[in-house]
């Protein structure tokens, strides 16, 4: 597995200077933490406030069942506004969710107005009744594997979300979610 | 056809309760998208059909997609023979579904590991000749409403896991209520009736009082 933390491919000539490219690196990686962030604390238009306009999220799973790499969610940033403005309208589990994310690797383009970042996830389900509130209530369990492949474009200093592909190693989701993950 | 999406969910509710959310329609009213997209004269007039050993078809009727914020009709992608927006569906007893919505058809199997127990397979199809373009659509329509992080399946499966709830060991005797009669329209419950007494043909045993042995319906049976 390719873990590292530094930006992974410096420039060799004629890209971003390194100093920039570390800046870079550093705005990626602090987008990606404050997502994890909005995200547990169901700040969903704080989250999409880290995104770029032509933003568009994925969840994806690879099924030996089917043999076919399935996709599970596609929205666009305005779907997911949406999806996010109807939620109260829905019947959902409340149940919180908690992501233990970890960034691996984090690549800035030649020009440094891009990047591209690979961050495991672990999603924890913390059981607000369950089928049995007596007993199941205050549980926390495990109950999403995965990476975040994301994009990047670099404006300021500040790095914007432009794609989020969630791909998860779960086929069994039990009651799925309404929430983004 | 070729099979685009897989997912599996287990939930502590028998596997009955499952198959009744694909045979009985007055639980539309948990799904803030069937009520606005649906919930018109032709919605009210859907028949619910039974057909021998428990199967049942529940009728058709033009889907408004687009009265849901965000959504667009489907009417440019069908499927052979099925006008646009149409909605069938087909429960094969005691625990199978097929569930046509216009660009995409989903498929429950349901797997009972013990009483109060299931696992249900989903799977979604499209047609084998789909360009990936209209395959791409299908794949959002379907994940739009039935996929694991989609509108209904989610409300669906914290529905039965209630239900499995009230039911649990130590519990007070529950009956479920198939008593409304609407002339084998949408929300008729003589889909589950039908489906009640053929289980009740298999194990001997009355579904209004399952303590007692089988015996035929009183009423002729619908
Ligand atoms: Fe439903």
């Amino acid at each position: 597995m390719n873990i590292q933390t530094e930006v992974a491919s410096p420039p060799m000539s004629g890209g971003v200077d390194p100093m920039q490219a570390r800046e870079a690196a550093d705005a990626v990686r602090d987008a990606i933490c404050r997502a994890t962030i909005f995200l547990d604390a169901q700040q969903w238009m704080e989250w999409l406030g880290l995104c770029d306009e032509s933003f568009v999220y994925d969840i994806k799973s690879w099924s030996p069942e089917i043999n076919y790499d399935m996709t599970y969610l596609h929205a666009s940033r305005k779907d997911m506004e949406s999806l996010i403005r109807l939620l109260p309208k829905h019947n959902t589990d409340h149940s919180p969710l908690t992501r233990h994310t970890t960034v691996y690797t984090v690549d800035v383009a030649d020009d440094g107005a891009t990047a591209k970042a690979v961050s495991a996830f672990i999603v924890f389900q913390h059981m607000l009744d369950g089928a049995n509130s007596h007993i199941d209530a205050g549980e926390s369990r495990l109950f999403l594997v995965g990476k975040y492949h994301d994009t990047f474009r670099i404006e300021d200093g500040r790095a914007l979300f432009t794609s989020r592909e969630t791909r998860l190693e779960n086929r069994r989701l039990d009651k799925g979610s309404h929430w983004p993950i | 056809m070729e099979v685009f999406h897989y997912h599996k969910a287990i939930v502590n509710t028998n596997y009955k309760l499952w198959h009744d959310t694909n045979c009985e329609f007055y639980h539309d009213f948990m799904h803030y998208h069937n009520r606005v997209t649906g919930f018109n004269d032709a919605y009210f007039a859907r028949k619910n059909e039974s057909f021998e050993h428990g199967h049942i078809v529940v009728g058709t009727f033009e889907v408004n997609y687009d009265n849901y914020e965000g959504f667009e009709s489907r009417a440019g992608l069908s499927f052979p023979h099925l006008p646009p927006n149409q909605w069938y569906m087909i429960d094969l007893f005691p625990g199978m579904n097929f569930n046509l919505r216009g660009s995409a058809l989903r498929c429950d199997v349901v797997t009972p590991l013990g009483p109060d127990k299931v696992m249900i397979e989903f799977r979604g199809l499209g047609l084998k000749r789909d360009t990936p373009e209209e395959r791409q659509t299908r794949i959002n329509h379907h994940n739009s409403i039935w996929g694991p992080f989609g509108r209904n399946l989610h409300e669906d499966l914290i529905g039965v896991q209630g239900q499995g709830t009230t039911m649990r060991p130590g519990s007070e005797a529950r009956r479920v209520l198939h008593g409304r009669q609407e002339n084998q329209t949408i929300h008729d419950e003589n889909g589950m009736r039908h489906y009640y007494a053929e289980w009740g043909k298999w194990m001997n045993r009355l579904p209004s009082n399952p303590e007692m042995p089988y015996a035929e319906p009183a009423l002729a049976a619908e």
